[in-house]
């Protein structure tokens, strides 16, 4: 349950980490943002290292 | 194979209904609110900004036709569930396919490494707030309209420049949670808000008796997996050696009924306790 939340809170920042790129003038095109994709970018990193750190898990387990 | 090529039939429905240059279903809409016959494209038919402001109380504001639309698509999926996002939605089809492009050995299967419902309802919950805080992400993550960009390309030479979001998304969309996850519905499973408000709108009216939904008879359930391996969303899980549907995340794509052998899995009403 308790990692159920973290997750779902996890998940909710995505769309939020957008508060923190807004407001320099992006045009939307490459090369000129205000980082209008972080929102992209936080919700690969989530799930790269969640993916990462079960995989990581797993291969310690198999070590003991 | 008969079913697969009416799945496929059911997608290109969906294409001459929705995308350009046909839209008819915009149309037809457009038509009983305005009186008039327009070309449209599929940013009249917009789900994801009557979605983004379905709580900040904008909604209204919106172009109309968007709003009927939203609510014609939760009405069905109060019904019927999610049947738009399995039978109709040709830009959720294009990474299924594309997906079986991979060896399954390249490709990732998430639910292996993380609960889809909390990522997929939390991404709704950030995506409804957002407006409170001055953000419209609604056309920032918006494989529809990478979809228009591309079937609109070969139709019509249509293209313009792509903003840094929307190659995130094509990158995401196309290349991680498609052909590189298994079933190639990572993107309608953590990114696309329409389809989680379906799911959510499904998850509470499936337990009404006249609802129809993907059951499984447990009674006849051999636990063989097989549906757990064809499911493109993941939605299918054995619980104690019994195939279980996930009502957060199935889009009733039919998939699992189809490759069951003993027909242990319907789609209909009532009986779904067995």
């Amino acid at each position: 349950m308790k990692n159920k939340f973290i997750n779902f809170l996890l998940a909710m920042g995505v769309p939020f980490s957008a508060v923190f790129s807004r407001g320099t003038g992006c045009s939307g095109i490459c090369g000129s943002c205000s980082f209008v994709c972080t929102p992209g970018i936080f919700a690969l990193l989530l799930l790269v290292c969640k993916y990462f750190y079960c995989k990581g898990k797993a291969k310690v387990i198999g070590h003991a | 194979m008969k079913f697969k090529i009416k799945r496929l039939l059911c997608y290109v429905l969906g294409f001459v209904l929705f995308y350009a240059p046909f839209a008819v279903f915009q149309k037809i809409i457009n038509y009983f609110l305005t009186g008039k016959w327009q070309e449209l494209t599929i940013h009249s038919l917009c789900l994801r900004i009557p979605t983004e402001h379905i709580l900040d109380g904008k909604i209204l504001q919106y172009a109309s036709v968007s709003v009927v639309s939203l609510g014609i698509l939760l009405v069905v999926s109060f019904f019927f569930g999610p049947v738009f996002c399995g039978r109709l939605c040709p830009a959720g089809a294009l990474t299924e396919y594309l997906s079986k492009l991979v060896p399954e050995k390249f490709q990732i299967n998430w639910r292996k490494y993380t609960e889809i419902a909390p990522i997929r309802y939390g991404m709704l919950a950030g995506f409804c707030l957002a407006p409170f805080f001055g953000n419209i992400l609604a056309c920032a993550y918006c494989n529809y309209f990478l979809f228009d960009l591309l079937a609109n390309y070969y139709l019509h030479g249509y293209f313009i420049a792509l903003s840094s979001s929307l190659l995130i998304t094509a990158i995401m969309w196309l290349v991680i949670f498609g052909l590189f996850t298994k079933g190639g519905r990572g993107y309608c499973n953590f990114l696309c808000p329409v389809g989680a408000l379906q799911n959510l709108v499904h998850y509470f009216s499936s337990h009404l008796p006249f609802v129809r939904r993907m059951y499984v008879d447990k009674n006849r359930c051999i636990g063989c997996k097989k549906c757990v391996q064809v499911c493109p969303m993941q939605a299918m899980v054995l619980n104690g050696e019994k195939a279980d549907i996930s009502l957060h995340n199935c889009i009733i794509c039919g998939q699992c009924a189809q490759e069951c052998s003993i027909h242990a899995i319907h789609y209909g009403v009532g009986n779904y306790e067995k």
